[in-house]
């Protein structure tokens, strides 16, 4: 141990134990782009990178990272790469072949799945990837084992030189519970330079080879997760219940809290590929079984294809009792449970009828400084003034919460890149007054926006690209992306600037604008409609003003005072155009609905003295230099 | 030692994983088992939020619905928002302050009316102004430790812990003395009402 106090236990967030945990196997190479809920991943190996000795970026897409990571461990170097269960669909055409050439180091990918959709478009259940590009996957029994199963990920890539799928979920990943930090050592990776193509270059006659050892490396990948500590029978009763990685913590709550004895559970926490001696050895003797896991019946499926080849004549519940929707939880494991032990459910909640409380939803909201909320304010009146009808082609980012009223002004969202992407089909089958608008993030422009936009050039697609750019990846916490300038650690990047990269890309007219001058936006955003409608070409804006929020945390670090708005409750007719038409949260209604700043909240920003007709907002506390210095 | 679950709700920006951190952080310290479940994400952008916190021999942190020992509402609304996961034992600690969404045209509730609709359900709910005494104690960011107080005071945490280990690790937080004046206010709103 370095010192006494890394032996003790301390509390950590799931993300962070994943860090710790590959950390602690021997990391030497990192790559991922940043997407909830695996951004804090990477960002926990950033701190701990210059200490111990391995590198680690964010890439411009998952795709990109996946391909760094990959490389690196055909290198020699054990690599992990982070992200998101939708990016895995980004990255899944180099996945797809990775376990046919397999490795020369460990090589992590890590999936971070969200059942329940809490910030993502689809629950997917990656799992399945695993199956069909014969990738071994291994998901924690609880959150209490999320930093061993790392390690048990590690070591099965390093073992079979094989990539290997760490599953974790929302609740894995964003849970904080006790870890023991195991002893970390310094590294200085050197990777080497490979010569067999005979492995690494998948032309169709390698391929062939390839794609035969593979075959037979799947079953001895399959025998190991049969004796792997990680996989394991405990209890000797005569109900068999079979958990899918993080099914085990709640089984085992649900069956202690119900007072359940008759059990016997098979704990996977590697259930791709299905361990089929210890599933015989479950099965055997089992009077019926229930399979728990969460989302997909994937377990199930093999498990009753194994059963039947088998001959077992038992029954088998699962999905049948378990939800196919949204994440498990106590509710929805005990109530299976009483089905299938026919005992008593053990909750009893007040019966409540929400709906007679009367109580306003709250979504997520752009926050108080917003610039995307003046880029929404000035685009809904450049729409007016320019007389096109628009359908709004959203994407990923802070900016889709532009769906929810004031705004309503994302017609579509589905994937990263989709704005550009779908505009590119609407550009070429509306009228001429009817335009797509497609609104993308500056992180979302690098990550996928570019391959669609020389699309929109080469085919000569008419559409506005608006480019919101907040020098960060906002949503996720304000991670750097190749326009920022900087990397996580503070230091100096290249900037790739995005105007430049659209005229490079032959993109005729560029207009930049700043958001927290709605005038300027108003002129600029009408005049680059009208450009649309009358070239028939694709026209991009770029939106420029940094997140306020990632401003306002800078400025608090920094103990520099922010600016402070106010209202002249003399000149304030009540017109409520600040708090419903603009809904700032800082600007709440009073009694008599005049308007009120609440200077908890207010950033400082500015933008709704453009907004008031009546010239009601005043700087209270002017912007300062020092202030206006944060902003780049 | 018998578990306990922990609900604690409120809206992001109200400093309720702080809240999750310092009460996981005394369990911690003890060597007792405690587990906090966080929605990440959305929290800095206004929506609701909510934390679970469930404490003993437990293998997994969701709050079951119907399955609170205790529920902690930093925010009126987002606590009856929450209330299916009370049942006719539960106890709730409320601070009796209002957040307007942000959204235009919003017809707010009034407090009294949600606290007493929740009390005619036959459920024990404690109300604290935890915004005034947060201000009294010199931070409005302090409510969430004005909570922590209270839920410190109705002597339902397993494991004999006790005010002065909470203190110390309030100790350890940024403005320690403004919070730990709070988190006392808290402690004595709730405690002369049990």
């Amino acid at each position: 141990m370095p010192n006494s106090s890394e032996s003790r236990s301390i509390m950590l967030l799931g993300n962070e134990a994943v860090a710790y945990g590959a950390v602690e196997a021997g990391l030497e190479f990192a790559a991922a782009y940043p997407g909830t809920p695996s951004t804090e991943i990477v960002e926990t190996l950033f701190k701990l990178a210059d200490k111990y000795g391995f590198y680690v970026e964010w890439s411009t897409n998952e795709k990109v990272a996946l391909e760094a990571a990959y490389g690196a461990a055909i290198g020699g170097v054990k690599s992990l790469v982070a992200m998101k269960h939708v990016g895995v669909n980004v990255a899944m055409d180099p996945l797809s072949t990775s376990a046919y050439t397999g490795v020369e180091a460990a090589f992590v990918v890590v999936s971070a799945d969200d059942p329940d959709m809490w910030s993502s478009q689809n629950e997917q259940d990656n799992r399945w990837y695993g199956v069909r590009s014969y990738i071994p996957v291994l998901e924690a029994g609880s959150v209490l084992e999320l930093k061993d199963i790392t390690i048990e990920a590690f070591k099965l890539s390093e073992r079979f030189k094989h990539p290997v799928i760490l599953r974790t979920t929302t609740r894995l990943g964003h849970s904080r519970a006790p870890y023991i930090i195991g002893e970390l050592v310094e590294r200085a990776p050197r990777g080497k330079i490979i010569k067999n193509p005979k492995k690494y270059s998948v032309i169709p006659a390698h391929a062939r080879q390839l794609r035969r050892k593979l075959v037979e490396r799947w079953l001895e990948i399959e025998k190991y997760m049969d004796t792997a500590g990680f996989n394991w029978i405990e209890g000797d009763g005569d109900y068999l219940i079979v958990t899918s990685g993080l099914a085990y913590g709640y089984v085992k709550d649900a069956l202690s809290i119900m007072g359940i004895r008759n059990y016997k559970i098979l704990k996977l926490s590697g259930m791709v590929p299905l361990p089929r001696g210890l599933v015989k050895k479950a099965l055997d003797g089992a009077e019926k079984v229930l399979i728990v896991e969460e989302l997909e019946p994937l377990v199930e499926v093999f498990l009753k294809s194994y059963a039947y080849d088998e001959g077992f004549n038992i029954e088998i519940h699962g999905k049948n009792l378990i939800p196919l929707t949204g994440e498990l939880n106590l509710n929805k494991v005990c109530m299976a449970l009483s089905k299938f032990f026919k005992v008593d459910y053990p909750y009893n909640p007040i019966e409540v009828n929400i709906e007679e409380f009367g109580l306003p939803p709250r979504p997520p909201v752009l926050c108080p400084g917003c610039p995307h909320r003046g880029t929404f304010y000035a685009l809904r009146k450049a729409v007016a003034k320019a007389g096109v009808k628009p359908i709004y082609n959203g994407d990923i980012g802070c900016y889709s919460l532009g769906v929810l009223p004031p705004y309503n002004m994302q017609d579509t969202i589905v994937e990263m890149g989709g704005s550009i992407g779908f505009a590119n089909g609407f550009a070429h089958i509306l009228s001429d007054k009817e335009i797509p608008i497609a609104i993308i993030g500056d992180s979302t422009f690098f990550h996928s926006g570019l391959p669609p936009l020389v699309n929109a050039v080469y085919n000569l697609a008419p559409m506005l690209v608006l480019v919101m750019d907040n020098r960060v990846t906002a949503m996720t916490g304000a991670q750097p992306h190749p326009g920022t300038g900087f990397y996580q650690d503070g230091r100096d990047a290249p900037i790739i600037d995005i105007e430049t990269v659209a005229r490079g890309m032959g993109v005729k007219h560029v207009i930049k604008f700043d958001p927290y001058n709605i005038s300027e936006a108003v002129e600029k955003l009408t005049e680059a409609l009208k450009l649309v409608k009358e070239q028939r070409l694709p026209v991009v804006a770029v939106a420029v003003r940094a997140c306020s929020l990632y401003i306002d945390s800078i400025a608090r670090r920094k103990g520099i005072e922010r600016p402070l708005y106010s209202i002249d409750l003399e000149k304030c007719t009540a017109c409520g155009i600040c708090y419903n038409a603009f809904s700032c949260p800082a600007i709440v209604p009073l009694e008599d609905n005049k308007a009120s700043i609440d200077p908890t909240l207010c950033v400082g920003c500015g933008e709704c003295v453009y907004v008031c007709p009546y010239n009601a907002i005043y700087a209270a506390r002017p912007w300062t230099k020092e202030f206006e210095s944060l902003w780049w | 030692m018998k578990n306990l679950n922990i609900l604690v709700t409120g809206v992001g920006g109200q400093g309720i994983i702080t809240f999750g951190r310092v009460l996981s952080s005394v369990y911690n310290k003890r060597g007792i088992r405690v587990m906090m479940a966080e929605t990440h994400g959305m929290s800095q952008r206004g929506g609701s939020v909510e934390v679970h916190i469930r404490i003993g021999n437990i293998h997994s942190p969701l709050v079951p619905i119907g399955g609170a020992d205790v529920i902690i509402g930093l925010e009126l609304i987002e606590t009856m928002r929450v209330l299916k996961y009370a049942n006719k034992d539960t106890i709730i600690v409320a601070n009796t302050r209002m957040i307007r969404p942000a959204l235009p045209k919003i017809n707010m509730p009034n407090p009294d009316d949600l606290v007493s609709k929740a009390e005619s359900l036959g459920i024990r709910i404690l109300t604290v102004n935890a915004h005034e005494l947060a201000l009294e104690a010199g931070s409005a960011l302090s409510v969430n430790m004005v909570m922590l107080g209270g839920l410190v005071a109705l002597d339902m945490l397993p494991g004999n812990v006790t005010k002065k280990e909470f203190l110390d690790v309030i100790s350890g937080l940024r403005m320690s003395e403004i919070n730990s004046k709070a988190f006392e206010m808290g402690y004595h709103a709730v405690k002369t009402q049990l």
